[in-house]
């Protein structure tokens, strides 16, 4: 069975009109709750919940705390490459558009791993736009082998991939795989990606399953805000994480909560999601899966940034750049989307702190990994 | 409103078992049965002590009882499969409780040759019932093994102590897609309505009943323990608030939007 | 002839079957399960299975139980 079998058993239930007959004093009940089912989710995630939204973050806040302490772990995106075969009408790196494409050279790739680590940031997600031709797992093999000298954790943003294929990224040093499905509802799926391999709507929902089965440590999930109802979103993420974490018991699963950013071209999202909205989405979340890893990313504004960090929240991108190169500022080149908190690392350690948290740089180390600068004190 | 208990092949409406072990006198067996309605009762098979011989338990018992023949005595799962076939050849049905304990000092049960029992007589057609020491990972592996129930101890065997393991109860009744069944440790009727309370499919209580002042009324008084904790547990329990208002809001800023 | 009853050494008259032993223990014929060398005896059988030398003959009975 894979998460398929589970996603068309919730799919043929009219989960709209379920939301809409939850009632304000069943929410309240289900506040009372110390375990929650995907029934009382969906309840959490309705319109009728929205008016005890200060309730819910309050139980966000105290189970967050509970779990995870008051600690936000850092990380930063690292572009390789911009080169698309696919259409995804809402992505600045879309085949069709008009723009430089290029990719990182290994000496560039080590290039940008230093500018990054002299941040101190041991966190690393390294994206490519999917492209065998340009960006084959070799070479995403090659850049791992160089960065794993620089950073304690790296994950993947790629195209979906085999077992096997999951299976030597991991030997050459990769921990970590963040895949969306950008969007649950198929039929949108279809529409928004209308030409190239990403049109395979099962085998992008089942990478997480077979990067979980080569053996991947932490996976991270989530749809793009903006695409479709929100609601019906996020309880479909929420389900996809609750369905990792129970057959892979070992591995830390996470979800993003992604909102549409403006990119290059002209798509405009149908779907409006307000700060209300995502807050609900959060401490919805935080209630059905206790342990889950949360992510918001520098899509968000700073303001935002400092108050969702309470809510639920455990890891947050920081002196972020979506542009190939774009930490060393050595080539000009157009972004996947734009970056709203500017803020750099050392900015965004001390505004963590003063909230009253811990910024952590590293929570991870492979001691199998062999990074130049530890192995000596390992033995 | 129909609300059964579904174990193997069985349909249940009571959802307290009753042990019948430390009974001063077997003649009060029946009345307890009677006085706390269970459906299911659990015995034990033990080599004849040809200088004392025991009356046949079963013949205490009547014909629509639910027998679970415990496998007690058992210190590996070799000897407790041989246990249960030798009790089913004796006519005391399929179901069986698996108790393998080779700790003497706190008789806490042996999760890995239980699992060990489990694969073996669930593929034989018994029906499953294993003691445990409440452990999430134990209790997925006798579910993939095939038991029909879990049985997890409240707290030690014989100790009266109550839900010692509540916590970890918990989690088998949110993780486990089988009946949890508190096993050993009910001390109380109040304990025993916690349980079913809190998600339990049953109890099963021996010693607080069998050593009470009067095992007949306590019997009743456990049957209708449970009664009350199942109809809790159905009715769902209302809203207990941790915050009347909270001092610092989480969620001000967003009245900027 | 030297078998084992129960865990221990006994020692039986050659031929006897599982219903001479029994009563000569003055045992309850109903309340009893018979396990020899590892197989139950039906009650049928009693009469007509012989204990052989180095047997392993358990009686076993029901009793109360948690």
């Amino acid at each position: 069975m894979t998460f398929n079998d589970e996603a068309e058993r919730f799919q043929n239930l009219n989960l709209t009109n379920m939301m809409e007959r939850f009632t304000p004093f069943q929410i309240d009940q289900i506040l009372a709750k110390s375990e929650i089912q995907w029934q009382e989710f969906l309840g959490l995630l309705s319109p009728a919940a929205t008016g005890l939204l200060e309730n819910m973050a309050q139980a966000a806040h105290k189970l967050t705390i509970e779990h995870f302490g008051r600690t936000i772990l850092l990380y930063t995106p690292l572009y390789l490459s911009n080169y698309c075969v696919n259409q995804c009408v809402y992505c600045g790196f879309n085949q069709a558009n008009d723009i430089p494409r290029r990719k990182l050279t290994l000496h560039e790739v080590e290039l940008e791993a230093q500018a990054i680590s002299i941040t101190g940031l041991q966190h690393l997600l390294i994206l490519t736009g999917e492209s065998r031709q340009h960006s084959p797992v070799s070479y995403i093999a090659d850049c791992v082998s160089i960065l794993r000298k620089y950073f304690s954790s790296i994950s993947i943003e790629v195209y979906p991939l085999s077992t096997e294929e999951y299976a030597d990224l991991i030997s050459a040093g990769v921990d970590g795989l963040t895949i969306y499905q950008e969007v649950y509802d198929q039929q949108i799926y279809q529409r928004l990606h209308p030409a190239g391999p990403k049109r395979n709507y099962s085998y992008r929902l089942t990478s997480p399953e077979r990067a979980g089965d080569a053996g991947i440590r932490t996976i991270n999930i989530g749809a793009l805000l903006g695409l479709n109802d929100w609601r019906y979103e996020v309880f479909f993420t929420g389900i996809h994480a609750a369905y990792l974490q129970n057959k892979f018991p070992d591995i830390e699963v996470g979800v993003s909560f992604p909102r549409m950013r403006p990119q290059f071209g002209d798509f405009e999202p149908e779907y409006r999601v307000s700060d209300s909205d995502l807050v609900q989405s959060i401490a919805a979340l935080r209630l059905f899966l206790p342990r889950i890893g949360i992510t918001i990313s520098t899509r968000e504004n700073a303001f935002l940034r400092d108050n969702l960090l309470k809510l639920g929240v455990t890891k947050m991108s920081a002196g972020s750049s979506t542009a190939i190169g774009g930490h060393t500022d050595a080539i000009d080149s157009i972004g996947q989307f734009e970056i709203s908190d500017r803020r750099t690392v050392k900015e965004m350690r001390e505004t963590i702190s003063k909230a009253g948290y811990k910024p952590i740089l590293k929570d991870w180390h492979d001691l199998n990994a062999g990074r130049i600068d530890e192995t000596t004190s390992v033995t | 409103m129909e609300d059964k208990l579904k174990i193997g092949d069985k349909e249940l409406d009571s959802r307290l078992f009753i042990g019948t072990g430390k009974f001063a006198d077997y003649s009060l067996i029946p009345k307890v049965i009677e006085s706390s309605k269970a459906q299911v009762v659990t015995v034990a098979l033990r080599r004849v002590d040809f200088g004392t011989p025991e009356e046949n338990m079963l013949t205490f018992l009547s014909q629509n009882i639910v027998l679970m023949p415990n496998t007690s005595g058992a210190r590996n799962a070799s000897e407790a499969i041989r246990i249960a076939r030798i009790a089913r050849a004796a006519g005391c049905g399929n179901w069986v409780k698996i108790e393998i304990i080779n700790d003497q000092k706190y008789l806490l049960p042996n999760n890995f040759e239980t699992i060990k029992a489990i694969e073996v007589l669930a593929k034989d057609g018994f029906i499953v019932l294993p003691y445990m020491s409440p452990d999430l990972t134990a209790a997925k592996m006798m579910a993939e093994a095939g038991a029909a129930a879990i049985m997890p101890l409240g707290a030690p065997i014989g100790t009266n102590r109550g839900l010692k393991t509540r916590e970890l109860i918990q989690i088998l009744i949110s993780e486990i897609n089988l009946p949890i069944i508190v096993d050993a440790g009910i001390g109380r009727p109040s304990e025993a309505a916690e349980a079913i309370e809190m998600g339990a499919a049953a109890v099963l209580v021996n010693t607080a009943i069998a050593t009470a002042d009067d095992p007949v009324l306590m019997a009743e008084a456990f049957g209708q323990a449970v009664d009350a904790g199942r109809k809790a547990y159905l009715a769902g329990p209302g809203a207990t608030h941790q915050f009347a208002e909270a001092s610092s809001p989480l969620t001000g800023f967003l009245r900027n939007e | 002839m030297l078998v084992t009853i129960n865990g221990k050494k006994s020692d039986v008259i050659p031929d006897s079957n599982i219903q001479d032993v029994i009563r000569t223990k003055n045992l309850e014929m109903t309340a009893i399960i018979i396990d020899l060398n590892g197989n139950i005896i039906a009650p049928e059988h009693w009469s007509d299975t012989f204990l052989h030398k180095d047997d392993d003959l358990e009686i076993i009975q029901i009793i109360g139980g948690g």
